[in-house]
């Protein structure tokens, strides 16, 4: 019997290094697995020692995707371990902040990542966008910058924001600034109802794709604000995939709820639902998650929400409808950017309470545009950290990622063995690409091989 | 039509972010050039032959690495050290200072969600013994410092790199770029981030934050002092064959002696290093940039 291997290394247009590997006995697939080959980065072991308050800045360096959602998990992980009331201005612009962060990370993945393979482009990339249809990459450049811009002028940075501290935010914002976002963020809602509309257009012409990548039913995780989307502050729910209320707890007793597994063939560890095991109680986060466990509005040329689980039915299982759910969000995050925006409440000076370091544990959760995204940490006396636990988005959604390949690839088996493998790679990625999977994020810490086998430079 | 590839080793992604936030930017650069491999932009899997510039984001951790670096500086005619984990580490470096049993120990078994499962070891690369900035290993021809890099000097060091002209980065501190009021008397105390948010016109490293933007290279504008933050020193030394510690050990000595005038190494070892010169980590520090010396 031959046993052969047949890898996809790398994946492409995702963040960070993932390759999948088929193994084939015979003319079987025997098994199919998503390595995550970027190394860890032991990044709870790191911030041992350091003054919790440098800790925003140091692991937001865990991804150059969503820093400001570890920014501002981080800083309110250590608000809870030193009971710290922020001011509401300060709140309210780390609203805006977060919100900055979904526009421009899910433009980034619907035009560089998913639209080259929902439109299969000639040549999938935005360099083959930009070719074929320049008008809607300015669209989504569009949305982008403006998500760009936002975080630059509120965080201090675009891409690694500086401002949240511990007791709040280190600047006030100024009305100058503020009209002219304001103006832009109007004229980019219309460019997501455009996007949003699209997206939903091409679920419904999505023909084969969409039949050969199978419903993965499983558990939903997000925050919410009684039942309504949340992004910064709430409690967490998790629904079953019927839908039904599973359970709702307060962020600081996450780490009785959740578990990781850590596998063989991969440097993420396996998250699941505690009361449930492995692998019943695996559970998924991010936009098709939110989308299905919360009540959300996004409406503008007509009710995207609606439209969407008309699509894909409520709670909608099928991976692909991650694209689907993440155009809707950017609606729904345009939106309350534009109103945050215009209320008079981000103009305040009051943006920093007093700060007093101690003894103390404290859970920190933000949705990040990936998902449900924990920081925990614990501090002594002097405020320096003692230990910390990081849960990321990405590594949540990488067993049921994993099982949707495998489906997949059984589906695909006779033209991997014997035909066309190109087809059937695109389809394998594209199917990884609609989690829009962030690997730097999901390898921040993990475990690694036995030491005998590390090799010396 | 020149040819461009990029790659991310150990890092968080960031400059490639960086290369996307180019937006209008990167399009018209793919007119001119030809962008062979990015795995984030384009779906090219090998590394491809014949490339004129390669851009190597992150540091060095797995064998893995080693071997997409050693294969992109053997394909390549120009390598650039492209962000901060490229040429200095980077924040992930950190973790340098444990020993890597320690590391695996406590992710593996002690972390609070961990629960006991195997080692990973199938189909993965092997982790090599410490994260390692990408100069230590294969020759660089640029580099550009940052975390994330300044957009002016990713243009800056790629039409450079296609042109084969030497690329100049400042040769100042990020002081010399800070609007802050410098009055020359210094608070007593050491301050934290989070105390005291009022009169920050001032100087932060004179009003006692730690502020490491004298031993910082500039180029930056002083973005972070700017929103009363202090320099965390994310652009690395200002001679980045220089330890950019010892440089702001340096200043802050310089500080506390009511800016003493003159503090240099000579200066330095003399004060700190008196009696274990010879054994210290600059020792070693000087050994190498000797040699490096030599070797330019």
């Amino acid at each position: 019997m031959t046993i052969e291997k047949i890898e996809v290394e790398p994946v492409t247009r995702v963040e960070g290094q993932g390759k999948v590997t088929l193994n084939i006995e015979g003319k079987k697939i025997k098994d199919v697995e998503v390595n995550i080959i970027e190394p860890p980065k032991f990044f709870e072991k790191l911030l041992e020692g350091k003054p919790a308050e440098e800790a925003p800045r140091i692991t937001e360096r865990i991804c150059g995707v969503c820093p400001v959602a570890h920014h501002l998990a981080s800083a309110k992980a250590v608000e809870a371990a030193w009971d710290v009331e922020v001011p509401q201005t300060a709140i309210a612009l780390r609203r805006l902040l977060l919100l900055a962060q979904f526009i421009n990370s899910h433009a980034l993945h619907i035009g560089f990542l998913s639209l080259p393979d929902l439109l299969r482009l000639r040549e999938k990339s935005v360099f083959g966008l930009s070719r074929e249809n320049p008008k809607l990459l300015e669209r989504v450049l569009q949305v982008h910058s403006f998500g760009v811009k936002l975080t630059e002028e509120v965080g201090g940075r675009s891409i690694h924001p500086i401002t949240a501290i511990p007791g709040g935010m280190s600047k006030s914002f100024d009305r100058e600034r503020r009209d002219q976002l304001l103006k832009k963020a109007n004229q980019v809602l219309e460019s997501t109802f455009e996007l949003a509309s699209l997206m939903l257009d091409l679920s419904e012409k999505g023909g084969k794709l969409f039949e050969e990548v199978e419903s993965t039913p499983t558990n939903y995780m997000s925050m919410h604000r009684d039942g309504m989307h949340e992004l910064y502050d709430g409690r967490i729910c998790v629904i079953d995939s019927s839908g039904n209320l599973r359970q709702d707890f307060d962020p600081s007793r996450y780490f009785e709820l959740i578990e990781e597994r850590p596998v063989e063939h991969s440097y993420v560890k396996y998250p699941y639902l505690k009361s449930l095991g492995f692998p019943q109680g695996t559970y998924r986060v991010g936009p098709l998650a939110r989308v299905n466990s919360t009540s959300i509005s996004a409406a503008g040329e007509r009710d995207y929400v609606k439209s969407f689980f008309d699509l894909f039915g409520k709670p909608a299982h099928h991976p692909l409808a991650y694209n689907m759910a993440r155009a809707a969000e950017l609606v729904h995050v345009a939106q309350q950017a534009a109103e945050l925006l215009a209320d008079d409440e981000i103009l305040k000076r009051d943006i920093h309470a007093a700060v007093k370091p101690k003894e103390g544990e404290g859970v920190g959760i933000v949705e990040a545009p990936r998902g449900t995204l924990i920081h925990h940490y614990s501090t002594d006396e002097n405020g320096l950290i003692r230990k910390a636990n990081l849960i990321v988005a990405t590594g949540q959604n990488v067993p049921s990622m994993e099982k949707g390949l495998r489906d997949l690839s059984l589906k695909l088996e006779d033209s991997i063995i014997n035909g066309d493998r190109a087809e059937a790679t695109w389809k394998i990625e594209t199917l990884i690409r609609a989690y829009d999977p962030c690997i730097s994020c999901a390898t921040h810490l993990v475990e690694i091989k036995r030491q005998d086998r590390t090799s010396r430079l | 039509m020149k040819r461009i590839a990029t790659v991310s080793l150990m890092s968080d992604a960031g400059c490639h972010i960086a290369l996307a936030n180019l937006e209008e930017k990167l399009l018209e650069l793919a007119e001119n050039v030809e962008i062979t491999h990015c795995q984030i932009l384009r779906d090219e899997k090998k590394i491809p032959k014949n490339i004129d510039v390669a851009l190597v984001e992150g540091a060095v951790r797995t064998d893995h690495d080693l071997e997409i670096l050693s294969k992109l500086r053997d394909n390549s005619k120009t390598l650039v050290a492209f962000g901060s984990c490229a040429c200095f580490g980077g924040v992930p470096s950190l973790c340098n200072l444990t020993n890597i049993n320690e590391l695996i120990t406590y992710v593996y078994h002690q972390t609070a969600t961990t629960s006991s499962g195997p080692t990973p070891s199938k189909n993965l690369p092997l982790l090599v013994e410490r994260v390692r900035p990408i100069g230590e290993l294969v020759r660089i021809d640029y580099m550009i410092p940052g975390c994330i890099p300044e957009e002016k000097e990713i243009l800056g060091v790629i039409s450079a790199a296609l042109e084969g002209v030497p690329f100049e980065l400042p040769r100042e501190n990020v002081c010399e770029e800070c609007q802050k009021e410098r009055k020359g008397s210094l608070s007593k105390d050491i301050k934290r981030n989070y105390e005291n948010l009022s009169d920050l016109s001032r100087c932060l490293l004179e009003l006692g934050y730690l502020c490491v933007g004298p031993s910082t290279r500039a180029g930056c504008g002083a973005r972070c002092p700017s929103f009363n933050i202090p320099c965390d020193g994310c652009r690395g030394p200002i001679d980045a064959r220089w330890d950019q510690g010892v440089s702001m050990l340096d200043s802050l000595a310089a500080v506390a002696k009511e800016r003493m005038r003159g503090f240099s190494l000579k200066t330095h070892s003399a004060m700190f290093h008196r009696y274990s010169f010879a054994s210290s980590a600059l020792q070693r520090l000087i050994s190498n940039l000797d040699t490096r010396k030599e070797e330019m």
